[in-house]
């Protein structure tokens, strides 16, 4: 669990074990963070444009891969997740398509570069759109930034949970889910500077108020719930045939009420811990079990 | 052929396989050292098969007119050639003037680079030549890092090839030199800063070991 926590956490914890600070600083934690997702996702944009009119030779090195990669992600609903999306990505480029080796481990380090990507632009994008917002909100609000992008690739998506849930591939992928989640917690968190702040789950629809006794199961079960949330919704989202996703968002609004109920009706911390886990081991199960069905049933 | 270049080369030529997976538009590719062209024709015969391309063109190149004549003589008994797939020079690998630059997508030489008096050489020509993300793979004899299997495989090179040398083909300074010149070469991570050096673009360790690292298959891009 340790590699799983996040910067956000570590300096939380930090701030629970010296238990003297009540005013915990944070000029020190929000504009260094958001320093530099901004800055890390502003030198990637700014040159992607400025290398558009330049060859393909005098693109800086550390930036080819990044190039070939979002070129990829073009030809992702045609080709899936592949090695065959990749060289031609490259192609686009006007690389050759050997350039494909670049990515030893081949579709996956496009998915996960999808992932990181994805990420870093929720983060932009909303880092700026949280003011005013209730906590539940927030959440709400992330969820479906990031669902959004997912949206072009819909199609293929199920293929992507497939190849990540392959056991060399397993561990990866729950880190970018936690990073994830823990993300979105961050941009969620109160921006007030009293003690409360920890105890985040008060302003949410008043869940949760038996765990409030110990911060530290607060931190693992507020991700941890969310985590199952957006998990089982990107999962239903793979299926989904509705207008304009209408029915995704659905079951998030009604997925984030249910950890509402739950919290008031589970009474102790590890009874919710061990539901929080077995959501996630269902979430898998069920995500198995809609790739196995699509296999066995034609594509529509 | 040594049996364990033997054993080497076909793994490489799987490995080739799995790299040029993905092949969709015309590739060009030169072959170094090695005209008598099994890596070419695997890679034509790969580019039919699987991809049911041809348009794919292959240079052999070689500094000894005599290897090209035989490889001509292996490619006239296959389809290849009537076509103009494959194409025939000669040429020092230290000093590749007659190909320009950026001009091809695929440099591949295979345990030919040990014999060349500047490596160093051979290696910025092969960058020279490539196209920005084109691949350059050697696969070469290297250093084993066993202790136990490394003394068992010297005792081997020392011992018993240049006396089959002598016994097989009457050659065991040939078979010496052989010997001598894997001795010489430098160690796989060596070999790979010669690589970097140059300024290929490596990714992750940058070679493969075949059999403890006998041999090694090594990459880089050019970018």
């Amino acid at each position: 669990m340790e590699g799983l926590i996040g910067r956000s956490s570590k300096i939380m914890l930090q701030r629970i074990q010296t238990k003297s600070i009540i005013k915990p600083n944070l000029l020190n934690l929000r504009p260094h963070r958001s320093f530099s997702y901004s800055v890390s996702a502003k030198l990637i944009n700014s040159n992607v444009e400025s290398n558009e009119q330049k060859e393909t030779s005098r693109i800086p090195l550390n930036l080819v891969h990044s190039e070939i990669l979002r070129a990829s992600l073009s030809f992702v609903p045609k080709y899936g997740w592949s090695v065959e999306s990749l060289s031609h990505g490259a192609n686009s480029l006007g690389y050759p398509s050997v350039s494909h080796g670049l990515f030893p481990r081949g579709g996956v380090e496009l998915i996960e570069w999808f992932l990181e990507d994805s990420r870093r632009k929720m983060v932009n994008e909303l880092i700026d759109k949280m003011d005013g917002l209730k906590i539940h909100q927030k959440i709400r609000l992330a969820c479906i930034t990031r669902l959004n992008y997912t949206k072009p690739y819909v199609k293929k998506w199920s293929e992507a949970l497939a190849i990540m849930a392959q056991p060399n591939n397993v561990q990866t992928s729950i880190e970018h889910l936690a990073k994830l989640v823990d993300d979105m917690w961050y941009l969620a968190g109160d921006k007030s500077a009293d003690v409360s702040n920890i105890i985040m789950y008060r302003d949410v629809q008043n869940i949760m108020d038996t765990f409030l006794n110990i911060p530290m199961m607060n931190w693992y079960t507020k991700r941890g719930s969310l985590a199952v949330i957006y998990s089982s919704t990107e999962l239903y989202m793979t299926q989904d045939i509705s207008p304009d996703y209408t029915g995704t968002f659905q079951f998030l609004d009604h997925r984030l009420q249910d950890i509402a109920t739950f919290g008031r009706v589970v009474g102790e911390i590890d009874t919710f811990v061990g539901f929080v886990t077995k959501s996630l081991v269902g979430v898998l199960a069920s995500g198995l079990e809609i790739l196995i069905n699509k296999v066995a049933t034609p594509e529509l | 052929m040594l049996p364990e270049e033997l054993v080497s080369l076909m793994e490489f030529i799987r490995l080739f396989d799995s790299y040029m997976r993905g092949l969709t538009t015309k590739n060009d590719y030169i072959e170094l050292m090695r005209s008598v062209g099994d890596i070419a024709m695997g890679f034509l015969n790969y580019c039919k098969e699987i991809h049911g391309d041809t348009s794919a063109q292959v240079t052999l190149l070689d500094i000894n007119p005599k290897m090209l004549d035989v490889g001509r003589e292996r490619f006239n008994k296959t389809p290849y050639n009537q076509t103009s797939q494959i194409q025939f020079e000669i040429g020092n690998a230290e000093n590749l003037s007659t190909i320009s630059s950026n001009s091809f997508d695929v440099y591949t030489i295979a345990f030919g680079i040990r014999n060349c008096t500047h490596i160093d050489r051979v290696l910025s020509e092969a960058y020279r030549v490539l196209r920005p993300g084109g691949r350059f793979m050697c696969l070469e004899f290297g250093k084993v890092q066993n202790p136990i299997i490394s003394s068992i495989y010297n005792l081997y090179s020392f011992q018993i090839i240049p006396v089959l040398g002598q016994v097989i083909a009457a050659d065991r300074d040939s078979y010496q030199y052989l010997v001598e010149s894997i001795q010489r070469f430098p160690s796989q991570d060596k070999f790979t800063e010669m690589i970097k050096d140059t300024g290929f673009t490596v990714i992750d360790k940058g070679w493969e070991d075949l059999t403890f690292g006998i041999s090694a298959i090594h990459s880089g891009f050019k970018l």
